[in-house]
Order: C-alpha cells, then structure tokens, then sequence
C-alpha cells in the first residue's frame, strides 16, 4: 500500500457525499501504524499470519507475510465480514490458538493444515475454505503479487494491441486481474 | 405550502428537463442545440466528467479489495442485492436506502444511483436495437396494447443515437435485431471464435455475434478510444464508454444554452387548468430544503421510470385528482423488467497454449431465436423470447481456494499461470406487460422530504417462468454442442422483478387515451407538452437492454417538441 496515494484517494473520497465511512476511515488506518492488529486479537493474528505463511510461503515470489495478508484479513474480519462468519472464523481460530500453531514447527503447521483439510466436523473443512478464501484473496489481490508473479498492467491500452486469440507465450503471463 | 417563485423570468426557460441520466442527457443534448433555453433539474450532487475517485484505483488500494464492507450491507441493504452493485470501487454511485425508502408488497430490487449522469455511470453499456418483432408483438399477441409506431419511424433516431454514442458491434443481418451503425466490434476470444463456428453450424437458426455495446473502438466524436481497462462502471477517464457525463452533457453545455441545477428533488408539475398545459415544476432543494418554481413551455420527464411516473402521480389537480395525466388509470401499471439469472456454464479442454490480452469490457451476445413469427420457431408454453450474454475466458486463482489440500510454493507458483477455459452464458428473457405488475405511492410513509415514498407490487408469472426453462436448457444444449465438458445449468427462481435494471413501462404509450398514458411521441394525451421519454413509455419490454432505446425515443421526442412549439401547437 503506498501510503501517500490511500490519502490521496481517501481524501478524494471524502468530497463523494454517498462514499461509505468504512472505506475513507479504514484507508485512513491502513495509512497508519500497520504492524499491530486492529479487529483480531494479537492471538488471534499470529495464528493467522503463521497459517497464511504456510499456504502461500515466500519462494521466488513473495509471501503471505511480505504481502499484507494478514493485515487485510484482519481488515476484512472487522469491516467486510458480517457477524456469522466471524463468529466461524473465531471459532477455527481459537483451536488453532490453543495448541500455539504458530510456535509449531513448519512441518507440524503443515500437518495440522492437512487434517483440518480432511475434517467433516465443524469447524473443520468448512473453516479452512472460509480461511483460505480471505487468504487468497489477500494474497492474489495485492500489490505484491501484481508487480511479481501476475502482468501487471493498470493501462492496456488501445484495442488495436488488445489482440484477443494469442499464444500465452507472446503474452508473457497472466494479467492482474480486475 | 410556502413557494418561493423569486424573479419569476429568471425561473423561466424555454424548456426543463428532469433528471440527468441516460434519457435526461439526451434530451438537454437535443434542445439545446435545436436552440430551446434549457433547464436541467438534477435531484442529486454534481459530477463533471473526470470527477471518478476511485476510476484509477488499483484492486489493493482498496481495504475489503473492492468487495461489499458491512456498513453498505447495512445502509444499502436493497441496493446490495446485485452482489457487486455497492463494492468498494461503486458504492459511491448508488443511494443510500435507509435515506431513500421504498416499500415491497412483493420483492422488487429499485437499484439506482442520484448525482449527476445517474445510472449512465454505472450502466452495462450493452445497446441492441428493438425491431418489428418487438413492435408488433403486443398487437399480434394481445398481451399489453399495441405500440403506436413501428421500426420505419424509430430507425433514423437509433441511427442518430449511434453515430453520437458510439456503439460497437457488427451487422449481422437480423429480423430480430435490426442492424445500425456501428463502430468496430471488439474481437472474440479463442473459445469464443470455435463455440461461434460449432454452434451456428449445428443450430442453423442461431448466431453468436460480438455484443453491441457502448463502448469505443476506436476514438469518436473528440472522445478517447478504450484501454481495455474493464473499470467502466467506476467512470472512464478517457470517456470511452457512453455516459451522460462525458457525451451528452458535455454537448448540451457546449451551446451554452443549458443550466444544469443539481440538488433540485423535482416534486411535481404545475397543471394550468385554462390552457391544460403544465406550466413548470415544483422543487425541493437537497441542500436547503426550499421549495421553489420553475417555470418552461415544455417539459421533459426524464427522471428514470419509477421516479418520472412517481412526479406524475403526485402531480394532482382538479382536472387529474389520480395524477397528471392519468386518465386511462394505467399510470404506475404494467411495469416491466426483464427476467434473467438463467442460463448455463462449462469446461473447455483445449487451447491450453492460447490467452488473451488486457481486460476486453465487453462478451458475446446471442440474439433471440424463439417464436419469430417464422412458424419454425414457435413454442408452445409461451410467447415472445429471449437473448444470450456472455462469453469464455480462463480460469484464475479463485480455482485454488476450494482445493483444501493443496498449499505451499508449488500451489502458489500455479495459481501465477492462467487455468483451464470456462465459458457461460446467462439469458435476458421478455416480461410482458401485466396490468397488476404496479407500482404506487405511499403517503403513510414519507422520506425525509416528506415525500410520499413508492410501494412495489410486482411479479414474474406463467408465461416468464416456462420460458426460464427453455432459456437454460437451450443454454446447455449450445454448450455442449460447441464442445464444452461438464456442463450444468443454473436458474435462480427467486430471482425478483428490478433485479436486471431495467424497470420500464409504467406511463406507457398507446394508440388510444383511454389505455394509454403517452401518444408515440412521447406527449402525454392530455397534456401534450409533458413529455415523458425514460423508460415510462416502454409499451412492451422486447429482450433486449433498453436505454439505446431511451435514447432514440429522447431525441425523436425532443426534435417532436421543437416543431410542435414552432407550430404553436403546445
Ligand atoms: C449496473 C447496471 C447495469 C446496467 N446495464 C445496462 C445495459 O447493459 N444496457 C442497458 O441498456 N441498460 C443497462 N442498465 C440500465 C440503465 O442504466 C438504465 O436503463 C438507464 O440509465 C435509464 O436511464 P434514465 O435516464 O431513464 O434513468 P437514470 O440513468 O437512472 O437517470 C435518472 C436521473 O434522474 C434523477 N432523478 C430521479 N428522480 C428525480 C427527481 N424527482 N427530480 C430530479 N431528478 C431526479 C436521478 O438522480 C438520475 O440522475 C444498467 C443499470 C445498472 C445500474
Ligand atoms: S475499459 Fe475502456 S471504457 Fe472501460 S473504463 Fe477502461 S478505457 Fe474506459
């Protein structure tokens, strides 16, 4: 998030008289102290920031971590997330809490995340694919990844190079996505 | 009531134009150049071209990553509805329902945005043509009274709408949908050129054609071409989509004829009872709360179809004590919209090796090819037809979220590279024209305006629900036929009237007074300079999107006035 440009945008926003209080205020925050959690408990967060790490580990591109993930799902639990999903999300995330998934080694993460992976009981299945959701979403979305692993293009330009039947190759990747 | 008129002759204009939308803009634009003084009343915040704050936003600047925060859930509750209406990056642009009420006998979804451009901003830009198919149909089938004209007296104002919108697309040499005068088409994808190819050789009676749509090609008019952005709805920088702000507007503005008045809630018109001509209109300013006076020789509803009939029905006199213009008792009756969330998608296994470039704003369309009045097409179980949108693509990293077992670098690494083609299509289906399917106000339960608000009572019936199954499974029968692997249909039943924007038909135009409320220019009956040309008028509701429609009938309606006032006849 390049800080300078959210308030810009934020203050942009606030001369929009129907622009939801939610998006100038949280851009606001983001623009803030971005370190500490300000909707899940500091438990809470590391559990989550461990597991993001896990699924989408740094390698020749960036990391959950190195991405914000863990920052925009706690963004997403306080503002975009309505009262039964963070209560499923609070539920999975106090297990995890209880056994200190995030002092576990990287190998017993990934064990656990193997077996929540195949577990028919609440929370379980269900929980993991509502955590991988936020993850991914996090993850995909961000800045990070859109100048690493995607083609990242805000402006394609005039249609007469906007060619749409093309070998993959000649395009040199995947662009963004909108 | 305490009015303030001021200076009489500075609230005089030549002509008023109510609402800045797609048929508002359009109806400024033609006045005004054909010389008429113009009033445009805009009941919501100024917007000049450009002024877009999140069109340059990227995906992370956004907190929810332009998803639905919970505090729009909870004050745009009804405007949510959609499911990516009121997102981050839109939000801004559509109304806040707990400060705009309404209320539903039945479900119905009023998705709308007040500022200026209204829903132009936001709209799908997707623009087809009605034709005789459409004209005739209500005659032909008795469902709704006939229309009073036909394609031959409509054609030159879709042309002239065109040339000035811009619209993409290609002749394809339809009866059902009639051919114009079209930009470049945007070109097809892989999987879109091979279904066109499979589908039209198995189904002789079908085409996939490029979707024809509002956008630019190519530059037009002093308006930039498109960027393949596919951030339309946010508001184009470059103007490279159709909008009130940055076509018509801007060309009304240019005569130096127009005086656009925002924050001005029009409330109703003043009928004289000694000439039966409406005199001008009364409003409400947002800011202030005054109430005030405008006065014109003809006036334009151009408010969007609930709202314009909604100023007609509280427009009350002893000579219309149900509303002006209401002497058929049609007004706020036979509302339309179409019925869609329909249709089918599938895999493709193939072109593995072939993608794509920039985000392309547009799909395919597959026109109508049900009861053409050929005897071939005929269908027994219901009248009229339906349209196909959509189009293939590849798959993206969404794919992996449902993969629980599957994590780490390798998952990361593959979820980079593009995934395998998926293509779909979703139908638009023809709602006809009920008498019951209304809408009404309600003085019990007034806005902050105290304005009385409006209730919906409003349906989908036999004739819409046989014709879904037919819109779905044809859908996979076209799939399959063009190659596509696990195919599988969707139809959402609970799908409600309002929720495809396009509600329309409520003023409706006719042949005779007694079941009309409009002649077919537009005028009202009794009161021949109101003319009413947003969606109000629509008689029937075709299949197709509507608002090139609009357009058309806006500027066939304003070039009427114009002679009409030259005439001396209002
Ligand atoms: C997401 C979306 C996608 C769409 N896709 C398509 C598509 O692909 N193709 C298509 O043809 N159509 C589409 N539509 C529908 C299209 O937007 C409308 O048909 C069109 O905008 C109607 O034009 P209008 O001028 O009647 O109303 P609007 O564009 O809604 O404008 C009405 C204006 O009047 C103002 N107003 C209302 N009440 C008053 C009052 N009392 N006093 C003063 N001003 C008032 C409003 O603030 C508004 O600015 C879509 C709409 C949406 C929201
Ligand atoms: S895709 Fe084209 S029309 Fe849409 S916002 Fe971008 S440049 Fe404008």
């Amino acid at each position: 998030m390049n800080r300078r440009e959210a308030l810009k945008h934020t203050a942009l926003m606030f001369g929009v008289a129907a622009s939801p209080a939610t998006v100038t205020r949280a851009l606001a925050e983001m623009a803030g102290d971005s370190s500490a959690p300000r909707y899940l408990t500091s438990s809470q967060y590391k559990v989550v920031a461990a597991m993001a790490e896990r699924l989408l580990p740094a390698s020749d591109t960036p990391g959950a971590m190195d991405a914000g993930v863990p920052q925009f799902i706690d963004v997403c639990y306080g503002l975009f997330t309505d009262a039964e999903g963070k209560n499923n999300l609070r539920t999975g995330l106090a297990d995890l809490e209880r056994i200190d998934y995030d002092h576990l080694s990287e190998a017993e993460q990934d064990d656990i995340i193997r077996s929540i992976a195949s577990d028919n009981a609440k929370p379980g299945k269900s929980w993991l694919r509502q955590f991988r959701a936020l993850a991914f979403n996090g993850y995909f979305t961000s800045e990070a990844a859109a100048k690493s692993g995607f083609i990242w293009d805000p402006v394609p330009g005039n249609g007469s190079n906007q060619t749409q039947c093309i070998p993959l190759a000649e395009t040199g990747g995947v662009s963004f996505y909108e | 009531m305490n009015v303030s008129t001021k200076g009489t002759a500075s609230h005089t204009y030549d002509a008023i134009v109510v609402g800045s939308g797609i048929s508002g803009g359009w109806a400024a634009k033609e006045l005004t150049e054909k010389g008429l003084n113009t009033l445009v009343l805009e009941r919501g915040r100024d917007v000049k071209h450009g002024d877009y704050p999140t069109a340059m936003m990227e995906k992370w600047e956004f907190p929810g990553r332009n998803t639905i925060s919970q505090e729009s859930r909870e004050r745009q509750a009804k405007q949510s509805r959609t499911g990516y209406t009121t997102r981050e990056a839109t939000a801004h642009w559509f109304v806040d329902d707990i400060d705009n009420p309404y209320s539903e006998d039945k479900a119905f979804d009023w998705c709308r945005g007040y500022h200026v451009g209204g829903r132009s901003l936001m709209w799908g830009r997707q623009s087809y043509r009605l034709g005789d198919l459409d004209f005739e149909a209500n005659a032909k089938d008795g469902f709704g009274v006939d229309w009073p004209l036909r394609y031959a007296e409509i054609k030159p104002w879709y042309d002239h709408a065109e040339r000035f919108a811009g619209i993409s697309g290609q002749n394809e040499g339809l009866y059902q949908l009639p051919d114009g005068d079209f930009l470049p088409p945007f070109e097809m994808n892989c999987l879109e050129k091979h279904a066109k190819q499979r589908i039209e050789k198995k189904f002789g009676d079908r085409k996939l054609i490029h979707a024809r749509v509002a956008h630019l090609s190519q530059a037009h008019l002093g308006r930039g071409g498109c960027h393949f952005r596919n951030r339309c709805s946010r508001g184009c920088p470059y103007g490279a989509y159709f909008s009130s702000n940055a076509s018509t507007l801007p060309a009304a503005a240019a005569t130096g004829r127009m005086t656009l008045r925002p924050f001005s809630i029009v409330t109703e018109l003043i009928y004289d009872q000694e000439t039966s001509r409406a005199k001008g209109v009364r409003i409400l300013d947002a800011e202030t709360g005054e109430a005030m006076e405008y006065y014109a020789k003809v006036v334009f509803l151009c408010a969007s179809a609930i709202a314009s009939t909604s100023i007609l029905l509280n427009s009350k006199s002893d000579r219309f004590p149900t509303g002006l213009g209401n002497d058929s008792g049609e007004l706020g009756h036979n509302l339309m919209d179409h019925h869609f969330k329909v249709g089918a998608s599938g895999r493709y296994d193939g072109f593995e090796d072939m993608y794509y470039k920039g985000r392309r704003p547009t799909s395919t369309y597959i026109p109508r090819f049900r009861n053409l009045g050929d005897g071939l097409s005929d269908q027994k179980d219901y009248v009229r037809g339906f349209g196909y949108q959509g189009g293939a693509s590849r798959t993206n990293w969404t794919r992996g979220v449902a993969e629980l077992a599957r994590f780490g670098a390798d998952l990361k690494a593959d979820m980079f590279a593009p995934g395998g083609w998926r293509m779909g299509y979703g139908s638009w289906g023809e709602h006809l024209p009920y008498h019951e399917n209304r809408m009404y106000l309600n003085y019990d339960k007034t806005d902050k305006w105290g304005m009385p608000t409006v209730t919906f009572d409003c349906e989908f019936k036999e004739n819409e629900r046989n014709m879904r199954k037919d819109m779905q499974a044809s859908a996979i029968e076209m799939l399959e036929a063009a190659g596509l692997k696990d195919v599988t249909g969707f139809d959402d039943p609970t799908s409600a009237p309002g929720l495809c924007i396009h509600e329309m038909g409520t003023a409706r135009m006719g042949r005779d007074p007694k079941t009309s409320v409009l002649n077919g220019h537009n005028q009202v009956h009794a009161v021949p300079n109101v003319f009413v040309t947003d969606g109000s008028f629509m008689t029937s509701s075709s299949c197709v999107n509507p608002s090139l429609t609009y357009m058309a009938f806006t500027a066939r309606a304003a070039d009427h006035a114009v002679n009409e006032l030259n005439r001396h006849n209002i």
